[in-house]
């Protein structure tokens, strides 16, 4: 089933792969923010099915935009998207409610294994 | 999947967080307490990894990582202690390097001995911790088990339609963040039932323990099978399943994928909705024209008009870039210069925003970074300030590059150039202050004592105007002693970047824009034919008319080959008509910066601009338009060749054949000479006629001939042609070489023909010279065996002129030739127009 995706990371190029692989899964993006402040206003406006979450960004980090985003909306489907060696922060937001996590790098079938597992 | 797409933006972003990187450490040099930088530095770093490892490019993302770590251990001790800087700096240094490994599509150098050579804890406060380690190799060889095995049963209460058994599972050794991963899979089995206990369980994970098997026992009403699905739902279990081979690190580089550009979405969605309005147009005016409805048909053009121009102008912003794309990197370069003399220098960039054509920021970046290290080299004296300032002013883009350094003086730059030989004193003192200004840019100049390790190392500021200026600006220097200097680049908000399409004429590379191109073809010589004095070719099925590029820019009868077989025509197109233009050969096209040209070459027709080689040549851009204007208006008023040919009088014409009596005499003692036999020629006639009405006069345009081509050069230049029907040829050669000819194509023949031509030419000029009172000097002779109409439209061609009138001198051979058979020649001059004229008053005396 297509989803509606918002994929929130401050590097275009991390957004344009991660676009490329919903996309041709099938998915829709609908949105795209660049920080953690932008991600809580998206998600209001647009209100996506999914969200892959940055954990390292300006403004607010992914963590804060993931709880603005719970705390608006308590269904929020988040995946955080993450670097290796951010251990604490992925448990921390897992804690937050973040319902999966992906590592970078990060290959394509495991993205879309995430996301089946977390929206099934 | 395919990660080469993602090559070219990996590139751009690495090089914009490096140069940021670059910025960053600088500022925190001079604040080293802005924890908010750090953090910044730190993200940057953050991300690189991030891109690098997801790419595969894994030395980059190891020194990222240790960056990474290093800022991170800054970041906790609340500031970057100074001695760190410029550890960071040479691990930014290394990393550009890497990714210019990368684009250049070479494996990355090997980083291990800057990894190894870790700061000292002393200096760094911690060191960092662990070697990096990335377990990139993790996706090549994943041997990942999820294995529920089943251990000895704990004492639990049943429940009726529950389970209870135990869950032991078993992650893969190198899974990434385990305890993230065990969270996720207690919830969700939370989800499902009841966790008894688990080793480890979540307060343990949540201090983030590292374990490699989890194990539970677990109460639920889900079938055994169910819970294992559940289970293998999770990722890293799923990718046991589609393990795929490693993707092949060689992403293929191409040229195109290295120049990506990022387009504002809006102005995308502005490209499609203009792109949507014009296929409306286009149903528009197909409609008129199929309903031949031509009042609509004028808005409707309008409208089209106005839509491609916004289009045009759309396009035009998305290669607008910001200047602060290269000026990122001045700060730091000012700030290792200032290390390296001892000046103390701030830098400031203003209006960093502004924007320019990438092209231009390209070709800008070096002469910027000249410019800044100038300054800082002979402008600033112990300490002060560089500003590198941009601002937009109407359709230009003014940069300036200034100091409060020690300023220069006119004065003394005057008596430099005089001393140095470069000017007399009479033209230095009659400099104005601002071009005595510019006399630092002058090549070999410099004003530097002694010349720096950066600055005064041949790369100078004649190179930065000439870089300037090939852009289409303009370089200005204001300064005075003591006053600081001023640099000022006024450059083109775009640049005119034109493809051009070069062809050789008249021995000269000459370039056509390539709107003016419609195709080029090449085709046989004889294939231009002429009638009514007009040349022209036919192009499927329809006459186009031919004019020769040599004709038209006044350099006739220069070409390399006139009598090759081949010949080359631009087809172009002329009041609505195609229109060929004869050129000798086709060079290649060019994508090309074209400027345009200044007083007074602006006033030459059809000159629309010129562009320097890659050797430094000046090539000139023409536009056939105007030329062919002028042309045509010509033609129409039958102005210049034709009128003193019909003025010959009858004893102009006997003045002529006497010369050629005389002229031919000559040639024939010349001819008797080489062979050792006696050969006499005679004059029978000297007829002027149209060149073109040649072949009708010889036997018809069909008829075979050996043609002898010349140019006469000096200062009245003029064409030789000789004609020999092919029996006569054969005859002159058999009695010259003394054996039977019958092809006139080998190289013998050829060889004995353009000797002839040679003998009977240099005969007659020597004769015709010596009557006006110049020196004629012939040629090499060029050969070729075609139809008398080939022969004759090849000259006209190369020419240039349609209705040319030719002095047609009837030679025959005789003496020992042989058999008694004639031999019959025929000698043409074809003088230049602007050369008969000479001709006929110097004949009359």
């Amino acid at each position: 089933m297509p989803l509606r995706v918002m994929i929130v990371d401050d590097a275009l190029f991390m957004r344009n792969m991660l676009k490329d692989i919903f996309t041709r899964a099938g998915h829709e993006v609908v949105a795209e923010a660049e920080d953690g402040k932008q991600a809580l206003e998206r998600y209001q406006e647009i209100q996506p099915e999914l969200v892959t979450m940055d954990i390292v960004m300006p403004k607010r980090s992914g963590i804060e935009a993931l709880r603005d985003i719970i705390a608006a909306d308590p269904q929020a489907c988040v995946v955080m998207v993450s670097a290796l060696g951010q251990d604490s922060l992925v448990l921390e937001a897992v804690e937050a409610g973040a319902r999966d996590f992906i590592v970078k790098p990060f290959k394509e079938d495991k993205v879309l294994e995430v996301v089946r597992r977390v929206t099934s | 999947m395919d990660m080469s797409q993602y090559r070219a933006l990996f590139l751009s972003e690495a090089r914009e967080h490096l140069d940021q990187m670059n910025q960053l450490v600088v500022a925190l040099e001079r604040e080293p307490g802005d924890t908010e930088a750090v953090n910044a530095l730190f993200r940057e770093a953050h991300s690189i990894k991030g891109m690098a490892a997801t790419m595969g490019f894994e030395q980059t993302a190891q020194l990222a990582h240790q960056l990474e770590d290093t800022l991170d251990h800054c970041r906790k001790s609340g500031g970057l202690p100074v001695a760190v800087a410029d550890r960071l700096l040479d691990a930014i240094d290394l990393l550009e390097g890497l990714v210019d490994d990368i684009a250049a599509d070479l494996p990355e150098r090997d980083i291990s001995a800057f990894l190894a050579d870790v700061v000292e804890p002393a200096v760094l406060a911690v060191a960092p911790k662990d070697p990096p380690d990335l377990p990139l190799d993790a996706l090549i060889e994943i041997d990942e088990e999820l294995v529920l095995t089943p251990v000895e049963e704990e004492d639990i209460e049943v429940l009726p339609e529950t389970e209870v058994f135990q869950i032991s599972v078993t992650l893969a050794p190198d899974v990434a963040m385990p305890a993230a991963r065990g969270l996720l899979l207690l919830r969700e089995l939370g989800k499902h039932g009841e966790i008894v206990s688990s080793t480890p369980d979540k307060d343990a994970l949540l201090t983030g323990q590292v374990f490699e098997q989890i194990s539970a026992w677990f109460r639920t009403s889900l079938q055994r099978d169910h819970v294992r699905e559940l289970l293998l739902a999770f990722p890293d279990a799923a990718e046991v399943v589609f393990v795929e081979d490693r993707r092949s690190p060689k992403s293929t580089p191409g040229a195109e994928a290295a120049r990506t550009v990022r387009v504002r979405t809006d102005l995308l969605d502005r490209f499609v909705n203009l792109a949507g309005e014009l296929i409306t147009q286009r149903h528009v005016l197909q409609s008129c024209a199929r309903e031949r409805d031509w009042t609509t048909l004028d808005p409707a053009l309008e409208r089209t008009e106005r839509l491609v121009r916004d289009l045009h102008h759309h396009v035009l912003r998305t290669r607008l870039m910001p200047l602060e794309t290269i000026a990122g990197r001045l700060p730091r370069i000012v700030r290792d210069l200032g290390r390296k003399t001892g000046k103390r220098v701030t830098f400031h960039l203003i209006g960093g925003e502004v924007g320019l054509d990438r092209v231009i920021l390209d070709e800008l970046a070096d002469p910027l970074v000249h410019l800044v290290r100038n300054a800082v080299d002979h402008g600033i004296r112990d300490c002060g300030e560089v500003i590198v300032k941009a601002r937009r002013e109407r359709d230009l883009v003014l940069v300036e590059v200034s100091d409060d350094g020690v300023g220069m003086d006119p004065a003394t730059l005057r008596a430099k150039a005089v001393q140095k030989g470069l000017l007399t004193q009479t033209q230095a003192d009659a400099l104005s202050e601002r071009e005595a200004l510019l006399l630092v840019c002058r090549p070999g100049f410099s004003t530097a004592a002694e010349v720096t390790e950066t600055s005064g190392r041949g790369v100078g500021m004649d190179v930065v105007k000439a870089a300037v200026e090939n852009l289409g600006g303009n370089l200005e220097i204001d300064s005075a002693p003591g006053q600081g200097t001023c640099f000022r680049l006024k450059l083109p908000l775009s640049i005119a970047i034109i493809k051009l399409v070069l062809v050789r004429c008249a021995g000269l590379p000459v370039a056509l824009p390539v709107t003016r191109v419609q195709r080029i073809i090449e085709i046989p010589r004889n294939q231009v034919e002429s009638q009514e004095g007009v040349l022209f070719f036919s192009l499927d099925g329809a006459r186009v008319p031919v004019v020769p590029l040599a004709g038209l820019l006044g350099r006739l009868g220069q070409s390399a080959d006139p009598v090759g077989p081949e010949t080359c025509i631009v087809l172009t197109e002329w009041q609505g008509a195609p229109l060929g233009l004869q050129v000798d050969g086709f060079i290649g096209h060019r994508d090309a910066f074209v400027k345009n040209l200044g007083f007074p070459f602006d006033q030459m027709v059809g000159l629309s601009g010129a562009t320097i080689e890659g050797d430094g040549s000046v090539l000139f851009v023409v536009d056939p338009q105007p030329l062919l204007a002028a042309w045509s208006t010509d033609v129409q008023t039958g102005t210049g060749e034709t009128m003193p040919f019909q003025q010959l009088s009858e004893i102009q014409r006997d003045a002529f054949k006497e010369v050629s009596n005389i002229g031919m005499g000559h040639a024939a003692t010349a001819l008797s000479q080489l062979v050792g036999k006696r050969i006499e020629i005679y004059v029978p006639r000297v007829l002027v006629l149209p060149l073109a009405e040649v072949p009708e006069r010889l036997g018809g345009a069909e008829k075979l001939m050996a043609g002898i081509v010349l140019r006469i050069e000096g200062e009245t230049p003029g064409s030789i042609m000789l004609l020999f029907p092919e029996e006569s040829a054969c005859r002159l050669c058999s009695a010259l070489l003394g054996e039977e000819v019958t092809s006139l194509e080998t190289q013998e023949t050829v060889s004995t023909l353009k000797e002839v031509g040679n003998i009977l030419s240099s005969a007659y000029l020597n004769a015709l010279g010596s009557l006006i009172g110049k020196t004629l000097l012939p040629s090499i002779p060029g050969f070729a065996y075609d139809m008398a109409g080939a022969l004759v439209d090849a000259l006209l061609i190369d020419l240039g002129r349609q209705g040319e009138l030719a002095l047609m001198v009837e030679t025959e051979f005789g003496g020992e030739l042989g058999q008694g058979h004639k031999v019959r020649g025929h000698f043409f001059l074809i003088p230049d127009p602007e050369t008969f004229e000479s001709f006929l008053q110097e004949a009359q005396i």
